[in-house]
């Protein structure tokens, strides 16, 4: 179980994040939406260990996270709103790379990258420069980064932005099926494709969670329901 | 496979895939290509050697190549959100850093040895006669200094890339930090407090260089070094892991974090500026090396016994200490290797040790100088200036030559040059060495109708006499000849009234007529290093000797000449029984000369012949020609002062001497020019275009 509580912060006087609590098990993948500006991807950055909180921590299995710090980035799979990818590489160098840097070993890394490669659907681009790829296989790339090593805990920073359908519809299908062994958090505007695999949506609104939205039986309804809440209905 | 060596092979591919690489190698190879070529013209006629000239250039250029490579090594990487990338994994900072750090020390290297191998290959092909004397193996140390700064240099551009987001801005940061502010400090320093600015001025970072590279390794520099490129890695390690405290909650961990960074600042600080106080110099033999002795200088300590002490009696922080202190210990180091006296080196801080240094002061020894002692013997040797092998060998010599200080006459009232004038044109640093010899300096004017050259000097000099000799001055001088004097006479004038007309007699006749020489560096001057057999000039076979617009000479034609060793042609025998013989030569003009009278008798004849020698160069041995030019000259001034007085024991050149440079012709050197600053430069740009064209579309 991850768990959020309590994390404020601010970058000067004003405050981003303020108490934000919620919790995440795994095969239970949760949305953070809002407006632009509520502080979805510096909550996830915090999350990341890229920002310190004024308060508050975040908890994985009742282990405060700040505390063994390189335990716990083991663990986490993370990709940011900004694409940022290594242009002179070629893909599949760019990824053994990573998945040396994250600690795998050479030999092992390889195959694991064969795989995500085959995966992400990204095979037939793996000798090609990053930097000569267009923006949604950046995107896609980034994504096969994330879920390199099969981490225990996913965040995701709006992943479907400039995707186009055919690779919407991957990126969710590979979400999904990553989202049943890990503890998934997705930041996003897409509500209708993330309602398809997202267990609960959270609405971040003036740096707190202000609703939250679960799936029920019915999961066709709940992109709606959370259209009705961001709307201002309820 | 480590984290760094992952960072560390990325990172190479990065900086060797980019064209700017190429370009930035390129255009720096041609920039030092310029440099060298010209220090290579502005050198000739100076003893240094090629390894100093080619480190001291490629040194100063060394900062800027690493900050124009390594600029984006780290900023890009802040700028681009690669680094938060790295931040989010386990892998740690240090390791990141210092991967990045080898790569581009590695390139470093990369680059100065290409350029070395190119110069050096085009050096021996373009312009053999000044890589004649030159080996490969002499360039070892100065390649282990450039590899030295350049890690400091590599860490200090990681350092600056971690502060900014901006390339160019992280260039400008670490060019200011390795390059510009020490060298304006220094300039400031040296301006405001001259005492500070030792070594002619030079920046400690370049006198580092010019030791180095002539063999002279200090072990403290190189853990300086050592300690601030680790420092800097830490710096920039400490600074990119304050990413993370990105927000107002982690202002309290970047304010720590800062703190840190001051106060390690202070202590490295410290820990530097005490690592020179704990001396330890290796002396690494290559050419032309700071401390190779002469042969009398070994022959001098190989025939000291028992033990020798040196106390050197000076501040720690005289500029001259470190200097003094390496001579010091590389003395005690030969005298170990030949098995002679044990040298036992001591130190005595004016400010420190204050008890030590009083006895010392009671008994006359006046700060800075080295005390040798020796049993109940005592020599001082005083310094005023940085102290070469001579002025130890005489040191050492008063330990153990009875105490007989003679006269050496220097002739005034006819525009001659001045013993006293430490002036560029004086003759202050060969009286200062004859006093080290144990002579005693004396002026006497002829014209002053009481004076009269006194029969027991040990020798006359008449240096560059311009005036004419009155009558009765040439009637003075004629006397003290025929009671067996000793006269040395430094001219350039050869139609000048002076003595010139006295020394036909003597059996030499100045020539009038100027002459070009094949071996010269400026064309009015002239090399000789080849010399006739004879005490004074044998010791020297092989050094070189200059003579700036040399007057000749030849035997005397008025006196009968017996032509009784017709088969040595350099030497004739007149009839009065004056020998005539050439010292040394150039082109066949004879440029110095020795007459001796009664030299012929039997040695069982208390009589002591006549000697005359003459230089065909009135500014010889004058100051500027001695502080940098031909070492030989001074030996070979020394070497005449010594048989004129009778003496035995000769100067002979140090290896070095040997190692001036000599002038290169105008078109090799451009072609040499365009060789290393266009041509080598080019091919090279255009092989790596193409290899990262290959590498790109394979």
């Amino acid at each position: 179980m991850f768990e959020v509580r309590d994390i404020s912060f601010a970058y000067d006087k004003d405050k981003v994040l303020n108490g934000v609590n919620f919790s995440v098990a795994p095969s239970s993948p949760v949305a953070i939406v809002g407006a632009n500006g509520a502080g979805k991807t510096t909550l996830l950055k915090i999350l990341a260990g890229l920002a310190c909180p004024l308060a508050g921590s975040a908890f994985l299995d009742n282990r405060n996270v700040s505390i063994n710090t390189i335990r716990y980035r083991k663990q986490l799979g993370y990709m940011p709103e900004k694409i940022a990818l290594s242009d002179d590489m070629k893909v599949r160098e760019y990824l053994i790379y990573r998945a040396v840097i994250k600690g795998e070993v050479p030999r092992r890394a390889t195959r694991r990258v064969d795989e995500v490669l085959k995966l992400c659907s990204l095979s037939d681009f793996s000798r090609k420069y990053a930097g000569d790829l267009s923006a949604g296989l950046k995107k896609m790339i980034s994504l096969a980064d994330a879920i390199l090593l099969k981490p225990r805990i996913l965040l995701i920073d709006d992943p479907y932005s400039g995707l186009d359908v055919a690779s919407r519809n991957l990126a969710t299908d590979i979400l999904s099926t990553y989202a049943q062994n890990s503890s998934v958090i997705v930041t996003g505007h897409e509500i209708e494709e993330l309602s398809k695999w997202v267990d609960s949506f959270l609405v971040l609104e003036k740096g707190a969670i202000s609703k939250a939205v679960s799936a029920g039986e019915d999961r066709s309804a709940l992109g709606l329901m959370v259209r009705k809440v961001l709307e201002g209905g309820e | 496979m480590s984290v760094s060596s992952v960072v560390r092979s990325r990172a190479t591919r990065f900086l060797r895939r980019r064209k700017s690489t190429a370009f930035i190698m390129s255009f720096f190879w041609a920039v030092a290509g310029v440099i060298f070529t010209m220090s290579l013209r502005e050198a000739a006629g100076y003893a240094l050697s090629l390894p100093v000239l080619w480190c001291s250039g490629v040194a100063k250029i060394l900062p800027f190549v690493a900050a124009f490579i390594g600029m984006d090594l780290i900023s890009s990487e802040r700028s681009s959100g690669r680094m938060d990338m790295f931040l989010v994994t386990q892998a740690s900072l240090k390791e990141f850093v210092f991967g990045r750090f080898t790569a581009l020390l590695f390139l470093l290297l990369q680059w100065v040895l290409v350029l070395l191998v190119a110069e050096v290959s085009l050096l021996g092909i373009l312009l053999p006669e000044a890589f004649a004397q030159v080996r490969l193996v002499s360039f070892m140390p100065s390649f282990a200094i450039l590899a030295i700064q350049g890690a400091l240099w590599s860490a200090i551009v990681i350092a600056a890339g971690a502060f900014t987001h901006h390339a160019a801005l992280s260039c400008l940061t670490a060019v200011t930090l390795a390059s510009l502010l020490p060298r304006a400090l220094w300039v400031a320093i040296s301006s405001f407090f001259p005492k500070f600015s030792c070594f002619k001025s030079e920046m400690i970072f370049d006198v580092h260089v010019a030791d180095f590279a002539s063999g002279l390794v200090s072990l403290p520099a190189v853990i300086g070094y050592l300690i601030l490129s680790a420092y800097a890695l830490y710096v920039a390690t400490t600074r990119l892991e304050m990413l993370r405290f990105e927000g107002v909650g982690g202002r309290r961990c970047r304010v720590g974090a800062t703190s840190v960074l001051i106060a390690s600042s202070i202590f490295i600080a410290s820990l530097v500026s005490l690592s020179p106080r704990f001396e330890l110099s290796l002396d690494i033999p290559v050419q032309s090396s700071a401390l190779q002795f002469s042969s009398r200088t070994i022959n001098l300590i190989s025939e000291t016994r028992g033990n020798v002490s040196a106390v050197c009696f000076m501040s720690r922080k005289d500029p001259l200490f470190r200097q003094t202190s390496s001579i010091l210990r590389s003395l005690a180091s030969r005298s170990r290797n030949l098995g002679a006296a044990k040298f036992d080196i001591s130190y005595i801080d004016i400010n420190r040790d204050t008890t030590m240094a009083r006895l010392y002061s009671r008994n006359g020894v006046v700060p800075p100088a080295v005390v040798f002692e020796s049993g109940n013997r005592r020599s001082v040797l005083q310094i005023d200036g940085p102290i070469d092998d001579h002025q130890v060998s005489s040191a050492l010599r008063d330990l153990t030559l009875p105490f007989a200080r003679r006269k050496v006459c220097w002739l005034t009232g006819h525009s001659e040059l001045s013993f006293s004038d430490y002036g560029p044109n004086g003759m202050s640093d060969i009286a200062r060495e004859l006093v080290r010899a144990g002579y005693e300096n004396v002026s006497i004017n002829l014209a002053d109708m009481l004076s009269v050259l006194p029969s027991e000097v040990a020798f006359v000099i008449v240096p560059n006499a311009k005036n004419d000799f009155s009558r009765t001055e040439c009637s003075k001088i004629d006397s003290y000849l025929s009671d067996g004097g000793r006269l040395l006479v430094l001219m350039s004038d050869a139609s000048s009234g002076g003595v010139c007309s006295l020394l036909p007699k003597w059996g030499i006749r100045p020539l009038k007529a100027a002459t070009t020489y094949s071996r010269t560096f400026t064309g009015e001057d002239a090399i000789v290093s080849e010399f006739e057999a004879h005490q004074i000039s044998s010791p020297l076979l092989g050094a070189q000797v200059v003579f700036d617009a040399p007057v000749a000479f030849e035997p005397s034609s008025a006196a009968a000449i017996s032509q009784s060793e017709a088969s040595s042609s350099n030497t004739v025998v007149k009839a009065d029984n004056i020998s005539f013989t050439a010292l040394a030569k150039a082109d066949g003009n004879i440029l110095s000369a020795i007459s001796e009278r009664g030299s012929a008798v039997g040695s069982d004849l208390s009589l002591r012949p006549t000697r005359i020698v003459v230089v065909g160069d009135g500014s010889f041995a004058v100051n500027s020609q001695l502080k940098f030019r031909a070492n030989a000259n001074r030996d070979f001034f020394m070497n005449i002062a010594s048989y004129l007085s009778g003496v035995d024991s000769f100067y002979d050149a140090p290896e070095n001497a040997c190692g001036l440079l000599p002038t290169l012709d105008v078109l090799r050197v451009s072609r040499f020019m365009i060789g290393s600053a266009l041509g080598f430069p080019l091919i090279s740009l255009i092989v790596m275009l193409l290899f990262i064209s290959w590498r790109k579309h394979r």
